[in-house]
C-alpha cells in the first residue's frame, strides 16, 4: 500500500469500552498490528471499512496513544531491530513531555505499545520506567513504586554481601 | 512468581534490559519478589569476581544466582580448580588473573565463549589449550606481558581443534615463541578479528615478522578486523596486504617516540572499498597532516570512522565537506577549541548532520 499518497483518509478506532476515536490512516500505521490488520483488507477497502475495535485497550490509554502517533505520523519509525541497538539516544522533549504521566497511565501506555506494536512508543515509555529506578537507593525504589520492605536484616545483609562479589571491576 | 510492576514479565523484562548492572544490584535490594525476577531473568549479566581466598566457596556454590561471567584473581590453585570444576558447565564468559597450578587436570567447558588469561602460568593455559575443552569458544584473550608466555604447540593445538574461534587478542612480550616457527602450515581457522600487541621496546625479529606475515596470508580470508600494536606494524603492513581483502577495520599505534607513518602506508590503503575503519595512532611528536591524509580520505569512498592521534581543526573541515559517509572521527589529543569549531561548523552550516567527534583520552 502506498503510505505517502497525499490524501490521507480519516479512520475510526473504537476502545474496549466502547467509545469512539477518529484519526487518520497515516498516524494509525505507526501501529504494525492495525497496518497488518489494513494490508489483509487491501488497497481501496480503507474508506469503506468500519470502525476497527480495539478490545485490550481502554478509551484512557487510546486517547494518550493517539496523542502520539498523531505527532508522529509523518516522522520516520524505527524497526523493532534497529530498537535493539539504540543506548542512551537523544529524547525528543516533546516526547520526554508526553511522557511526564503517573505509573498506571504509563504500565497501560506499555500495554498498549506492546500490543498495537509500536516499537518507538514502547521503547520511550519502558525506558522512561528504566530511567526512574537508575541510581536510586533502594528505598527510593520502594518509595515509588509503593512497594513493602519485606526482608529481614540478616536476609537484606546476605544480599548485600552476595553484590559486594558481583560490583568489583 | 511476584513481578516488579503491573505488567506481564515479558514487560518487566524490556524495562531491566535498560538497566546496567550496578543498577541491577540495587534492584536486587528492593523486596524479596524483585530479587527473585532480576535473578531468574537477569543474573547471567552480572559479572562474579574472586579474589584472593575472601569469599567462602560454599556461599558461592549456593548462591540462587545462576552466575555466568567470572572473573578469578590470585586463587590458589584448590580454590581456582574447586571454583572452575563447580562451574565448568555453566561458565560462558570467563577471565583469570595472576593464578598458577602446578597439577595438570582434565575439565571441558563446553558453554565457554569468551576466555582471558592475563599473567597466568602456562599451566593454566593449559587446562584450557588441550584439544576439545571449550568447543564453543569464539573469543580467546592471552595477556602475558609479564615474561610467562604459552608454548606455541599448546596454541597451536587449540588453533587447530576449536573451529569456533573467531577473534585472538594477543598481548605479549618479546619472548613469545608463539611466532618464532612458521604456525601457518596445516592451519586453517575462521578467524574474523586479530589483534597482536607487543611490548614498546620489543624488536621483533625478521623471521618472526615473516611468520607472523605467513599467519596473516594463510588466515587471511575472513579476518576482517586487524589491531597491531608495537609490532614493526607498517613494514608487515606492506607485506600481507594485498592476501588481506576483506578487512573492514584496522587500527595501528606505536608509542615508539620515532616513529613516523609515511604517505606510501596511506597509499598502499587508499582505493580500498571495503575498509570501513581506520585508526593510525602514534605517540611521538608526528602527526598526520592534512595534506598526506586527503587523498586517501578522497579515494575510500565506503569509509565510516576514521582515527588520528591528535586532531586538528582542518581535518575537520575538510571532512565536513568532502566526505558524506564518514561519521566518526576519533582522536586521543585535540587541538585547542576544535570541539568548539566542530559544533559551531555543524550548527551554522549543518553539514554532514551525523558526524560524531570523540576524544577517548
Amino acid at each position: 500500500m502506498d503510505i505517502d499518497r497525499p490524501s490521507d483518509p480519516q479512520v475510526s478506532v473504537v476502545s474496549s469500552d466502547g467509545t469512539m476515536f477518529h484519526t487518520t490512516l497515516k498516524s494509525i500505521l505507526l501501529s504494525g498490528t492495525i497496518k497488518d490488520m489494513i494490508e489483509h483488507i487491501g488497497e481501496g477497502g480503507v474508506e469503506n471499512m468500519g470502525a476497527i475495535p480495539l478490545q485490550n485497550v481502554d478509551s484512557k490509554t487510546l486517547e494518550i496513544v493517539i496523542k502520539w502517533i498523531e505527532h508522529h505520523k509523518d516522522n520516520i519509525q524505527p524497526t523493532s531491530e534497529e530498537i535493539k541497538d539504540k543506548t542512551a539516544d537523544f529524547i525528543d522533549p516533546w516526547d520526554e513531555n508526553f511522557l511526564e504521566m503517573d505509573l498506571d497511565k504509563l504500565y497501560n501506555l506499555i500495554t498498549a505499545a506492546n500490543y498495537l506494536n509500536i516499537p518507538q512508543l514502547l521503547w520511550l515509555s519502558t525506558r522512561k520506567i528504566a530511567m526512574l529506578i537508575k541510581n536510586r537507593t533502594p528505598q527510593e525504589i520502594r518509595s515509588l513504586f509503593n512497594i513493602e520492605d519485606d526482608w529481614t536484616p540478616q536476609e537484606i545483609e546476605a544480599v548485600q554481601k552476595e553484590n559486594q562479589w558481583c560490583e568489583e571491576k | 512468581m511476584a513481578k516488579p510492576f503491573n505488567l506481564p514479565s515479558e514487560l518487566c523484562e524490556i524495562i531491566f534490559k535498560y538497566i546496567n548492572s550496578c543498577d541491577l544490584l540495587n534492584c536486587c535490594l528492593v523486596s524479596r519478589s524483585w530479587k527473585m525476577f532480576i535473578e531468574s531473568t537477569f543474573s547471567k549479566q552480572l559479572l562474579l569476581t574472586i579474589r584472593g581466598d575472601k569469599i567462602d566457596l560454599n556461599d558461592v556454590f549456593n548462591s540462587e544466582r545462576h552466575y555466568q561471567r567470572f572473573k578469578l584473581c590470585q586463587l590458589s590453585e584448590n580454590r581456582l580448580l574447586e571454583i572452575l570444576k563447580f562451574f565448568s558447565t555453566s561458565i560462558m564468559e570467563l577471565e583469570i588473573e595472576d593464578c598458577r597450578i602446578d597439577r595438570e587436570c582434565d575439565m571441558n567447558f563446553d558453554c565457554l565463549r569468551e576466555l582471558t588469561l592475563t599473567d597466568c602460568s602456562t599451566t593454566v593455559i593449559r587446562l584450557f589449550t588441550k584439544a576439545n575443552t571449550c568447543v564453543n569458544l569464539k573469543t580467546l584473550n592471552i595477556f602475558q606481558p609479564h615474561g610467562r608466555c604459552p608454548f606455541r604447540n599448546d596454541i597451536l593445538t587449540f588453533f587447530k581443534s576449536n573451529r569456533s574461534l573467531e577473534e585472538i587478542n594477543l598481548n605479549l612480550n618479546e619472548s613469545c615463541n608463539i611466532f618464532s616457527k612458521d604456525i601457518s602450515k596445516d592451519l586453517k581457522m575462521n578467524l574474523k578479528s586479530v589483534f597482536l600487541s607487543f611490548k614498546s621496546d620489543c624488536e621483533l625479529q625478521t623471521t618472526t615478522l615473516v611468520n607472523i606475515e605467513n599467519f596473516f596470508r594463510s588466515q587471511g580470508e575472513t579476518i576482517q578486523t586487524i589491531s597491531l600494536i608495537n609490532s614493526a606494524n607498517l613494514p608487515l603492513l606492506h607485506r600481507i596486504w594485498n592476501s588481506l581483502k576483506v578487512v573492514k577495520r584496522l587500527y595501528f599505534f606505536s608509542s615508539d617516540p620515532f616513529f613516523d607513518y609515511d604517505t606510501s602506508t596511506l597509499e598502499l590503503l587508499e582505493n580500498n572499498s571495503n575498509l570501513l575503519e581506520l585508526e593510525l595512532h602514534a605517540l611521538g611528536p608526528f602527526t598526520l597532516e592534512l595534506k598526506d591524509l586527503t587523498p586517501f580520505i578522497l579515494s575510500s569512498n565506503n569509509l565510516k570512522a576514521l582515527g588520528v592521534w591528535t586532531l586538528r581543526k582542518d581535518l575537520i573541515e575538510f571532512v565536513a565537506y568532502n566526505h558524506s559517509k564518514l561519521k566518526f572521527i576519533s582522536c586521543a589529543t585535540m587541538e585547542r577549541d576544535c570541539e568548539n569549531y566542530y559544533n559551531d561548523l555543524k550548527s551554522k552550516f549543518g553539514i554532514n548532520d551525523k558526524l560524531h567527534l570523540h576524544q577517548y583520552l
